[in-house]
């Protein structure tokens, strides 16, 4: 597995193109080669069972709204593929340092699953946990600004020059990045 | 963990871009623009019970040659004083590591929004100005090298 991911990296120029162009190129590639063996099955090849969960992952993304490209949409799974994996990293370091009520503001206020609509108040917050509401204010305040950190590493990690990184770091932030 | 929704993710992406005030003297308003290396919010100086512009420097941009860049802007800005030029009030720097400065709050029409309403020797008045308040900073050794026409 790990030889195969090597390989699969060693593929990767920076001076030729920018990583997520990379990726896009090699997903079109994977798709393009998906489309033919469909076709040849069709035709009566031989029948393999994957276990891949393609209907978790139709369901996890979303459809690209009206007038937007799929380069948007990948685009839009990019971010969202950086942030997932800064959040699970968040929260392994929370549990690992006994910070673990940093973690549990952080999600019931930024990952409340149904947005801006019912967010719950500080207070709420406060409240439910037995806490103070200046304790919520300064656990959010720490977990944004680790998240924060652990993006801009993350992606530093995948980006082969700092150009790059300031390039991808714009449609990171901010209200109509994505 | 399950992938975070759009919703979620663009709640993300606005807070994780904004200045992180706790301490400061300043409280945040709506976010007035965003430029290459800084992004400029409306705040409300709680000390002063004023309404100020705060540039926050870009959350990528927390050391190297943009952080330097960011302090010498804030540097030459306070020193140039003429009414053409928006007056800095105060540099910091926030709890993430940016740099932020506060300015003078500059309210009414933008110049390219207001130009097409505006008789040809009246737009010509404000550019005689702004002429004028470009060649204050060159003689001070400051050339600005982001300005353009509306």
């Amino acid at each position: 597995m790990e030889d195969w991911v090597q390989e699969f990296f060693s593929e990767y120029d920076p001076a030729q193109a920018r990583f997520r162009t990379f990726l896009r190129f090699c997903l079109d590639r994977f798709a393009a080669k998906a489309h033919r063996v469909d076709l040849r099955f069709k035709r009566g090849g031989g029948a393999v069972h994957l276990s891949l969960d393609f209907a978790g992952a139709e369901q996890a993304l979303e459809e690209p709204a009206p007038g937007q490209s799929e380069e948007h949409a990948f685009d839009r799974e990019w971010v969202r593929s950086l942030f997932d994996g800064a959040i699970d990293a968040l929260a392994l370091e929370c549990r690992a340092n006994g910070h673990e009520i940093r973690y549990e503001v952080f999600t019931q206020y930024d990952l409340a699953p149904d947005g801006d609509a019912v967010r719950p108040t500080y207070r709420a917050i406060a409240e439910r946990l037995g806490i103070p509401v200046t304790q919520v204010t300064n656990h959010l305040a720490w977990s944004r600004r680790r998240l924060r950190v652990l993006l801009l590493e993350r992606l530093r990690d995948l980006c082969g020059s700092e150009a790059e990184f300031q390039d991808e770091a714009v449609a990171l932030f901010g209200t109509d990045a994505a | 963990m399950s992938p975070i929704t759009g919703e979620t993710l663009r709640h993300l992406q606005r807070v994780l871009e904004e200045p992180d005030l706790e301490g400061e003297r300043y409280r945040l308003g709506p976010l007035l623009g965003r430029g290459g290396m800084g992004i400029v919010y409306q705040a409300t100086d709680v000390a002063l019970g004023r309404e100020v512009a705060l540039k926050v420097l870009r959350p990528e941009f927390t050391e190297g040659a943009a952080d330097v860049r960011f302090r010498r802007e804030a540097q030459i800005l306070a020193r140039l004083e003429h009414p053409g030029i928006v007056a800095a009030h105060a540099v910091g720097t926030l709890r993430d590591g940016r740099r932020f400065y506060v300015m003078k709050l500059v309210r009414g029409a933008r110049l390219d929004d207001s130009s097409q309403r505006r008789s040809l020797p009246d737009r010509l008045r404000s550019f005689l100005r702004i002429c004028e308040t470009i060649e204050f900073a060159h003689v001070r050794g400051v050339i600005h090298r982001d300005s353009g026409s509306p």
